[in-house]
């Protein structure tokens, strides 16, 4: 693959300037970004949210939803966002409001925008403090001291306990009183490291850093994989619980569920999170990509490869483990119950090896995240570059400032993780439908279907097939349409109840709104920066490389 | 485990693997990049043969 060229920094910057003045950064290769898309869809949630809800809506009939969703829904947003960054980039922009604002011709979509670098800022605020949860993990499993006690019949409990007081659950301001908790401690050293990874550009730090962390995870995976399929019948006086039962739980279709629609919002809820489409991610990454670069395999690709990861791996590894040792008795419920209540027991009832491989399951886990948590911020430090003018260091800085406000708050406001849940919920889940809809629309109807699968296919490795002209113009918005509308129907009458109850829910939500409003101020602000600067903001004019 | 759930576990991962496999092969076999004619970088270098 290439190498940096003369004339560039260790940050991958290229003589060219961006819209804020600042030397354009570069990939250093084809598959660099394609390890760095991947990287940032390869989460938590392939190995602990996926196998959940497969295993709650249906087992194997799951996938049934779960690919039309991945065929009519992901691919098709997903290669729009890849082909309008490259566009956006091809005229100065790598922010989601100046790309946006290019693509969709105007102001609206500008603003609109925003929505691009809010979704990963926000998610980045809370999801750093999970990472913070895995690294802590791993580190105890590492040395030793994390320990359920020698009751096997108490190791739930033990379990749900030692989490509670790590996220510091049962009062606001449990981490941050009475002296400094661990979990601080970790949080501080993964935030540090995040913003250390982005400080040394996209080559020196996130390319660099995806090019040694997928491959060690994939090692650390099958290593989990080998030992929980020869995990065989644990306990001979129980000998249903076994791998291939294990498996079984997770499988075994139930086609009943197919005609509940919640399934089939979970399963296009689950591969629009896994995939990081209307993260505003795509968008970010892509930009830095050339008019001769590929971006149709290049998407296909960083889907299959976390295809890979969520269902080869997270499939076989964390439903069957936890049956084998404790049946269908196990804690399924949430993401979090999953990952942190329920494999902890798992891993102590696997004696000596649990140790192992319970280091290996959240050191995976803290990689998986570190991935994803670099390109949250890489969008917002982007934006401040463009719309400010701001260096490459001070729009790190600025970012990371925000980022560590925000994150300080879901840390103090721990209780019940009503912070984090907010968030989680208005940013995490609705704000990313409302994005994805924004973007399928502009690609398909205001730059044109036609116009953006020519520029998709601008140096492209495969054609994107004849099919997908029809499914991007009209099935895709239509899905995500329903999506939206299925998603406000089921869950935001239980969310107003919350906002209604808490207070803290209420402040949250009053802060994302917050910084909402200054990405706006901002966007205006760049815009005259930008039509100062003589750019085609309104993108009325074809690329400079184009001819 | 039926054999409704072996069916879906070995289709769905033959399908994400054969798909993973097909798209890093593509990309290998690709031709290879060219990174120095772009932003103004200067010439390009000569071929690998030359």
């Amino acid at each position: 693959m290439a190498a940096s060229g003369e004339g560039k920094s260790a940050t991958g910057a290229s003589g060219a300037a961006n819209a804020g003045g600042a030397p354009v950064q570069r990939w250093g290769s084809r598959i660099g970004v394609i390890l760095a898309v991947s990287g940032s869809a390869v989460g938590i949630g392939n190995y602990l949210r996926f196998p959940g809800l497969a295993a709650q809506y249906g087992g194997g009939a799951f996938m049934i939803p779960y690919f039309c969703a991945l065929l009519f829904l992901a691919m098709p947003v997903g290669w729009a966002e890849w082909s309008m960054a490259r566009y956006g980039g091809r005229k100065g922009f790598h922010s989601a409001p100046g790309i946006m604002g290019v693509v969709g011709k105007g102001r609206l979509a500008r603003y609109l925008g925003s929505l691009g670098v809010l979704i990963s800022l926000i998610a980045f605020m809370y999801y750093i403090l999970v990472e913070a949860w895995c690294l802590r993990y791993a580190w105890e499993y590492l040395v030793g001291s994390y320990d359920l006690g020698a009751d096997p019949s108490a190791y739930a409990q033990r379990s749900m306990d030692v989490f509670n007081a790590y996220v510091g659950m049962s009062r606001d301001g449990a981490l941050l009183s009475g002296g400094v908790s661990a979990t601080v401690v970790f949080w501080v050293i993964v935030f540090l490291l995040n913003l250390g990874l982005i400080l040394r550009g996209l080559q020196g730090g996130i390319e660099k850093f995806c090019s040694y962390a997928l491959p060690t995870m994939a090692i650390l995976s099958i290593v989990v994989l080998v030992r929980v399929l020869t995990l065989g019948t644990p306990d001979p006086s129980h000998p249903e619980l076994n791998v291939v039962t294990g498996l079984g739980y997770m499988w075994n279709p139930d086609f009943s569920k197919l005609g509940d629609f919640t399934t089939w919002l979970a399963a296009a809820g689950q591969i629009f999170f896994t995939l990081s489409v209307g993260f505003g991610v795509i968008l970010n990454y892509a930009s830095y990509l050339r008019k001769k670069d590929d971006v149709v395999l290049s998407g296909l690709t960083a889907a299959a490869a976390n295809e890979v990861s969520e269902v080869g791996f997270g499939g076989l590894i964390t439903i069957p483990a936890s049956y084998v040792f404790l049946g269908s008795t196990m804690v399924i419920g949430s993401t979090f119950a999953l990952g942190f209540n329920t494999l902890p027991v798992v891993f102590e009832h696997m004696g000596s090896a649990g140790r192992a491989v319970g280091f290996s399951w959240f050191f995976l886990l803290f990689l998986a995240a570190v991935a994803s948590s670099i390109s949250m911020l890489q969008p917002a430090k982007a934006f401040f570059e463009e719309a400010l003018g701001l260096s490459h260091r001070r729009s790190t800085l600025m970012t990371g400032a925000l980022c560590a406000v925000g994150s300080l708050w879901v840390i103090w406001f721990s209780q019940d993780a009503t912070a984090m849940a907010t968030m989680d919920f208005w940013v995490g889940n609705f704000a990313i439908f409302v994005f994805a809809t924004v973007q399928i629309i502009c690609f398909g109807w205001v730059f044109g279907v036609d116009r953006g699968l020519e520029e998709a296919h601008h140096g492209a490795l495969m054609r994107i097939p004849r099919i997908f002209r029809f499914i991007m113009k009209y099935v895709a918005p239509l899905y995500l349409l329903i999506v939206l509308v299925g998603f406000c129907w089921q869950n935001l009458p239980a969310s107003a109840r919350s906002l209604a109850e808490s207070p803290v829910a209420v402040e949250t939500l009053l802060l994302v709104a917050g910084l909402l409003v200054l990405l706006l101020v901002l966007v205006r602000v760049g815009e005259r920066r930008w039509r100062a600067a003589g750019m085609d903001l309104d993108g009325e004019r074809p690329p400079e490389d184009d001819e | 485990m039926t054999a409704g759930g072996w069916f879906f576990m070995i289709a769905s991962l033959t399908g994400v693997w054969a798909a993973a496999i097909w798209s890093f092969y593509r990309l290998v076999k690709a031709p290879p990049e060219v990174r120095d004619d772009r932003e103004g970088g200067g010439p390009s270098p000569p071929p690998p043969s030359a």
